[in-house]
């Protein structure tokens, strides 16, 4: 009797989790790619199956091209430097200097701030003529100019912004992972006569890798991800030259109403995410000690 | 080989004293341990020596050359740490090797050092392994091997065997000492086991709050410990320290009108008696005791007794056994006994004499 019963005990402990886990992402995923195959209902006419046909429109559309095209710029200008930004950052915090707490506390302080205040105040940084940018330039005697306003500037200033914030974030993570480091083991590197350089290289960064591949993970989706100061600085302008994915997913389905592109757009999303994040795993496990 | 000096050495962080002023000589190619309890000083002094700590005060010469500015590795020596600090991240050859691949040595020369310290320690069957496929024993073994291979003529190591299981520690303590002889290292070690210790160690240095209480060859310790705390930090059980009441010539246990020493003139100073459990005997004659408890050991047997106020811990070899409360007799030779002064509790040594009386005693 009692043995009968276990299985349910068992699926009423994890089915909380279960619940949570298929309302808010299993669902939602193949609801996702399900539409994708649909036409976008309207009013007067249900949703139709049209097959791949959104998917022919994708590949026909420039827009998507071109957003494609700044979110890889995107990604590939903001992830290594923010991570090594974030290592040097932390390898600095964690030596004994003077106002250690503070400079732990500052270097943070992006993460803890909302995204949308903090492109506020970036916007004052890039604002043409009396922005903090603008100011200095002034100062030396160099030309005003409109960061934001220019096709070939506004990914970069974006991607500043970006940058700045995730470094702080990532930075905790090696902190915390250099901190749990044995000091015995560079006290031993010390000892055989290994100068700083060779240690980092041989012993510490080696032994940081897992930390690595988890800041890499989480910086990859980020910069699929994180679009609030897109909303607030740009809009996604001038002519899409700041548009990111996820910003282009947002306008198709909630501005102009076309769930069913929005849908396909997302699917091609997931697609990229799931297939870097594999990826990062098979390649980089192989060269990654775990303690 | 080489000798090392400390002159007058201290380390202080802040308001802390870790060690204070202390002088002593290792000679060349000797095994010295330092010994003592738990935060003695004596890992903060093998880091003094390692060059992983600055000296707050005081020099250390080795072969009379003053190294205390120097970088630890300008120290030409080598360290095997409490938890190995063997890198996680590469194999056991790598690990061994890690020094040599530092300064450069070439690569046959590598080969060659490898197969001697591997086939030396019996690690051949694992140089591709990492550090955590390895058993604690073989781990140890890597650590030591890291630490001979660079052939420095210095070797130290930090409570080494602590982490492993005592069958084990019987064994790398033989291997060590072995290794040391034929290497013909000097050898610096510190634990606060005092078996490892004795068994081992050529020199004792043996510190307590950051001071050193003696220096002395093993046998030197255990004989003619210097001070009560000496006493009672060498050998299981520790020493009996028993306050001694003095009543004109005659010195007698706290509570007790046993004499157990005549002076041959009066003395101001209030005495310990110090005797070791394994010195005293139970028989027919001597001084007459109460059982407390009794303990039973396999090869021998532990009895604590009381005579007057003061308890005295027995460790005999006789087979019989004792009911708490049965009045025995406790006798001991002239030169078990050790004299400390209460008040410093530093050894005093007074003529010898009178264990004869004890057995008169007996009689009373």
């Amino acid at each position: 009797m009692l043995q009968n019963r276990m299985w349910l005990y068992g699926w009423l402990l994890v089915s909380p989790a279960l619940i949570l886990l298929f309302a808010f992402t299993h669902y939602p995923t193949i609801a996702t790619l399900w539409s994708s195959f649909f036409t976008t209902p309207k009013g007067c006419r249900e949703a139709s199956f049209v097959g791949l046909e959104n998917y022919q429109r994708l590949l026909e559309d420039d827009v998507f091209w071109q957003v494609l095209g700044n979110n890889s710029i995107y990604a590939i200008g903001t992830i290594p430097l923010s991570i090594l930004l974030a290592l040097s950052m932390a390898l600095w915090v964690n030596g004994k200097i003077q106002g250690r707490a503070f400079l732990r506390m500052a270097y943070f302080t992006p993460t803890v701030l909302p995204l949308i205040a903090v492109a506020n105040i970036w916007m004052f940084f890039y604002t043409p003529g009396f922005g903090l940018i603008d100011s200095i330039q002034g100062a030396f005697g160099l030309p005003s100019q409109n960061w934001l306003g220019s096709p070939d500037t506004v990914l970069y200033a974006v991607m500043a912004v970006a940058i700045w914030k995730e470094a702080g974030f990532f930075m905790i993570f090696y902190l915390a992972a250099l901190q749990a480091l044995p000091p015995s083991l560079h006290e031993a590197g010390r000892i055989e006569g290994a100068g700083r350089w060779y240690m980092f290289w041989k012993i510490t960064f080696p032994l940081l890798m897992p930390t690595t591949l988890f800041v890499s993970i989480n910086a990859v989706i980020n910069s699929f991800r994180l679009i609030d100061h897109i909303f607030v600085m740009t809009n996604g302008g001038p002519d899409n030259a700041s548009s990111l994915l996820l910003f282009y997913i947002y306008e198709t389905a909630f501005r102009f109403w076309d769930t069913a592109y929005g849908a396909t757009l997302t699917a091609v999303l997931l697609v990229i995410l799931g297939a870097v994040a594999i990826g990062q795993f098979y390649f980089m496990d192989r060269k990654v000690h775990y303690q | 080989m080489k000798n090392i000096k400390f002159n007058q050495v201290s380390k202080r962080w802040q308001e802390s004293v870790a060690v204070e002023d202390i002088s002593f000589d290792i000679p060349k190619g000797s095994f010295t341990v330092l010994l003592g309890p738990s935060g003695c000083g004596k890992s903060t002094t093998l880091r003094l020596l390692a060059g992983l700590e600055s000296c707050s005060g005081g020099q250390i010469l080795i072969d009379d050359e003053d190294v205390t500015q120097r970088t630890p590795s300008e120290r030409n020596l080598s360290l095997v740490f409490q938890s190995y600090a063997l890198f996680p991240h590469l194999t056991v050859a790598e690990n061994i090797l890690f020094g040599l691949k530092i300064r450069k040595v070439n690569k046959t020369e590598q080969a060659a050092r490898l197969k001697r310290v591997s086939e030396l320690l019996n690690l051949h069957p694992y140089l591709d392994r990492k550090p955590a496929q390895l058993s604690g024993g073989q781990q140890q073994r890597v650590a030591l091997g890291r630490a001979i291979i660079s052939e420095r003529p210095i070797c130290l190591m930090d409570e080494p065997l602590s982490n492993l299981d005592a069958k084990l520690r019987h064994e790398m303590r033989v291997e060590i000492r072995a290794l040391q002889q034929k290497l013909g290292i000097t050898m610096v070690y510190v634990t606060h086991d005092q078996v490892e210790a004795i068994s081992m160690a050529d020199q004792i240095v043996l510190l307590n709050n950051g001071r050193i209480e003696q220096i002395g060859s093993p046998s030197e310790i255990y004989s003619q410990p210097q001070t009560t705390f000496v006493a009672r930090f060498i050998g299981t059980p520790p020493m009996n320290i028993i306050p001694l009441q003095q009543k004109g010539k005659s010195l007698a246990i706290a509570g007790s009108k046993q004499q157990v020493h005549e002076l041959s003139g009066s003395m101001d100073i209030p005495l310990f008696l110090g005797i070791r459990p394994e010195d005293i005997s139970i028989g027919k004659f001597g001084l007459k005791a109460q059982v407390l408890a009794f303990e039973f050991l396999g090869s021998d047997v532990l009895v604590d007794c009381q005579i007057g106020t003061e308890k005295i811990t027995i460790r005999t070899d006789n087979q019989s056994s004792f009911a708490t409360g049965e009045t025995v007799f406790l006798s001991w030779k002239d030169r078990a006994c050790h004299y400390f002064e209460q008040n410093s509790g530093r050894r005093i040594d007074l003529m010898p004499g009178v264990a004869s009386q004890l057995l008169s005693s007996a009689y009373e």
